[in-house]
């Protein structure tokens, strides 16, 4: 099997919208219309090439790699983002305690990380 | 570099073939895998299927919500002057009703369902970020507490429609922190579901079972990829806009600026066409595998499908513009051909179906009954679509309850029988736990009805011009006998979701336990596994079965039956 048959997939598709691209800037698109679809095209692209690089990092490092078992990070993280943004709406006095949030839950997965699990199998 | 291990099961054929290192003795043992019983551990659990479950469940209890308030403004239409609530309400219920439906229900149960699904189908033993994808269901709940909040406001709750347009939106017509919470949510629920969809697209590309080559994933998986493509490529986009939004209501200036003054309706529809592909491709995926499962053949045209498919999302991606087609700003003629191009991969998709029911034994089982309603009423969605999409005629429906219709067709009679589908197929392996067949079908036969009896007279009373968003209609109009047919089509809408609650409810405490293949019919690998399946999907007692085809279940049933036969 192709080791990169994955990335053929968002590559493909990508350039597959690049020709539709094409078309639109032929036909009269917008400014913001070109900027827009480039935008979308371009991160397609980049997802295939972190596809591919992410595979040589990989066959680095074997299969001991963190999945990632702690999931209060997750919660915490999220909740302490909600607040920043709340910061936006009811005023600055959100942002530190949001982010006291988001460092908290950062802390953990980096302690989480530490502790590299075996891949199961 | 020590020995090179290779396992049955082991994950991915792209870490083949992986040098492992030894670890030390008892290091396993010690490294925490979860806590498994209790609610603390299901909310904190990095299993793919607790959080697929999670997201799915929570997106239900919204589609009830939602629909409560869809049900409110069905009763104010019933009659003509109606009284039951104000005009003023009546933008906040549709606002709240249209963008909880799209940024909180559809979306999410889509993602949910590829997110606990996708792995399974590939033999992975779990998903490529755990803790991103249970960081994206808590961001999604918190742009869900937040969404509640700013209905809660009692000052100036959201009123602008689902896409908020300027300058209605702005600081000057909406004021008030409800519009702005409103914002916030938005941007919280969608931002989770990119994120969560990245994830997902990276395990069905990166950690397949060594056999699973591309072609040889299950049609949901790549239904499931290809809705994840479209997030990914098309929500930033969502992001953007809101960013904008925000900006302008600050400074409402911003938006009489030839270079802004359309740019929000772009950015906003760049997510907004794509959006709503991504709340329907999963569940054609899901009428798919239940078609091939409940005919007992291997799914007709596979691979068209498969190219079908991504064409279609490509194409999805280039069309935004018809939303703008009356705003003179647009290139219609671009947008009109990509628009009516998308009838050809659609068209390959519905000859896949037929192809599969075509000399098949038929099976009506509720996710097939479910699956079979499917095919004709999306076909009355994307049929009115094309119509929609041909500039000339849209200029007389645009803003009509034609366009209501529409997008209901596609959306509740289209995808959310689609979900039904899935829901009722898969809910016995994800619970290992059955639903009752008979409650099933009076679902389904309540939905069904309630579903046409809503939504076609909106058709005809659209055509005749009444607008959508209004909360009234004058007397004398002639539009007051198809507004009570469609109210009580809703009543039976709601009734036939009572069903299915009280279905659940009762399964959740019967407890009639399921086999690993409930149906006999499973064709994936999900159906080799336990239900529900272990925390790593497959073990040693249920191995990942060898893959020679996107049916790999089918093939060894008639394999053995071929032998013993
Ligand atoms: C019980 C079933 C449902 C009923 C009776 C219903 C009814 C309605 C009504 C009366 C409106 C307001 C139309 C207007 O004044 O413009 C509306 C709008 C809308 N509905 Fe539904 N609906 C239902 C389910 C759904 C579902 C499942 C979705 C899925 C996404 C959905 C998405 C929308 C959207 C996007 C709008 C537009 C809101 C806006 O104009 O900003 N609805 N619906
Ligand atoms: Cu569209």
């Amino acid at each position: 099997m192709n080791p990169h048959a994955g990335a053929v997939v968002p590559a493909g598709w990508g350039a597959y919208n690049g020709l539709w691209l094409v078309v639109m800037a032929g036909m009269g698109g917008s400014a913001v219309n070109l900027w827009l679809y480039t935008g979308a095209v371009t991160i397609t692209m980049l997802f295939a090439c972190c596809l591919v690089l992410s595979r040589w990092r990989h066959q680095l490092e074997a299969s001991r790699y963190p999945v990632g078992l702690r999931g209060e990070a997750s919660g915490i993280a999220a909740g302490g983002i909600a607040i920043v943004g709340l910061g936006f709406v009811f005023g600055a006095w959100f942002f530190p305690l949001g982010g006291a949030f988001v460092l908290w839950g950062t802390a953990l997965v980096l302690v989480d990380n530490r502790s590299r699990h075996p891949r199961p199998s | 570099m020590t020995a090179i291990t290779r396992e049955p099961g082991d994950p991915g054929d792209s870490f083949e073939p992986r040098d492992v290192e030894p670890l030390p003795p008892g290091e396993i043992a010690a490294a925490r895998f979860e806590r498994d019983k209790g609610l603390l551990a299901w909310v904190t659990s990095t299993d793919h299927k607790r959080i697929g479950i999670l997201t799915m469940a929570t997106s239900l209890v919204f589609l009830c919500t939602f629909g409560i308030l869809a049900l409110i403004m069905r009763t104010q239409l019933a009659q003509p002057n109606g009284k039951v609530i104000s005009p003023g309400a009546y933008n906040e219920l549709f606002t709240l009703h249209g963008s909880g439906m799209i940024f909180l229900v559809l979306t999410p149960l889509a993602i949910g369902l590829c997110l606990y699904l996708v792995p399974l189908q590939i033999g992975a033993p779990m998903v490529a970020a755990p803790r991103l994808c249970l960081f994206s269901y808590w961001l999604y709940v918190a742009g869900a507490i937040v969404f509640l909040l700013s209905a809660t406001t009692v000052t100036a709750p959201p009123d602008a429609g689902w896409y908020a347009y300027m300058p209605l939106s702005d600081g000057q017509y909406t004021p008030g922190v409800g519009m702005s919470l409103w914002i916030l949510a938005s941007m919280l629920a969608v931002g989770a579901m990119m994120l969560m969809a990245g994830a997902v697209l990276w395990t069905a590309l990166r950690m397949r079972a060594p056999g699973m080559s591309l072609m040889r994933m299950s049609v949901f998986t790549w239904s499931a990829v290809v809705t994840c493509l479209m997030t990914v490529a098309s929500f930033p986009s969502l992001i953007g806009a809101m960013g904008l939004q925000w900006v302008g209501r600050v400074d409402p200036n911003l938006f009489t600026h030839d270079s802004w003054d359309i740019a929000y309706q772009y950015l906003f529809w760049f997510y907004g066409h794509p959006v709503v592909y991504v709340m329907f491709f999963p569940f054609v995926g899901c009428v798919a595998e239940v078609l091939a499962a409940f005919t007992g053949r291997k799914y007709f045209g596979y691979s068209f499908t498969v190219y079908a498919l991504l064409a279609f999302a490509a194409g999805s991606m280039a069309v935004f513009g018809h939303h703008t087609f009356t705003t003179g700003q647009t290139a219609n003629d671009y947008f009109s051909v990509t628009s009516i191009m998308l009838s050809v991969p659609a068209g390959v998709e519905y000859f896949g179906f037929l192809g599969t029911l075509m000399g098949g034994r038929i099976r009506a089982t509720v996710p097939m009954l479910f699956a079979l309603a499917f095919i004709p009423q999306f076909l009355i969605g994307g049929l009115t679509g094309i119509m929609l999409a041909t500039p000339v005629l849209d200029y007389h429906f645009h803003g009509s309850y034609f366009v209501v219709a529409h997008f209901h067709y596609t959306l509740f009679a289209g995808s959310l029988f689609g979900a039904f589908a899935g829901l009722y197929y898969w809910f016995p392996k994800a619970t290992g736990i059955v639903l009752s067949e008979p409650l099933g079908r009076l679902n389904f036969v309540l939905m069904v009805i309630g579903t046409n009896v809503t939504f076609l007279p909106m058709f005809f009373y659209g055509f005749d011009g009444l607008p959508r968003r209004v909360a009234t209609y004058p007397a004398g109009a002639g539009f007051g006998t198809l507004n009570l047919i469609s109210t009580v089509g809703a009543f039976i809408i709601g009734l036939s979701v009572m069903v299915f609650v009280f279905n659940l409810a009762r399964s959740a405490i019967l407890r009639r336990p399921a086999g690993d293949d409930p149906w006999g019919a499973g064709q994936t690998l999900e159906w080799a596994t336990s239900s529900p399946p272990p925390r790593f999907n497959f073990d040693g007692a249920h191995p990942i079965p060898p893959i020679k085809s996107h049916a790999p279940l089918l093939d060894l049933r008639q394999r053995s039956g071929a032998s013993s036969g």
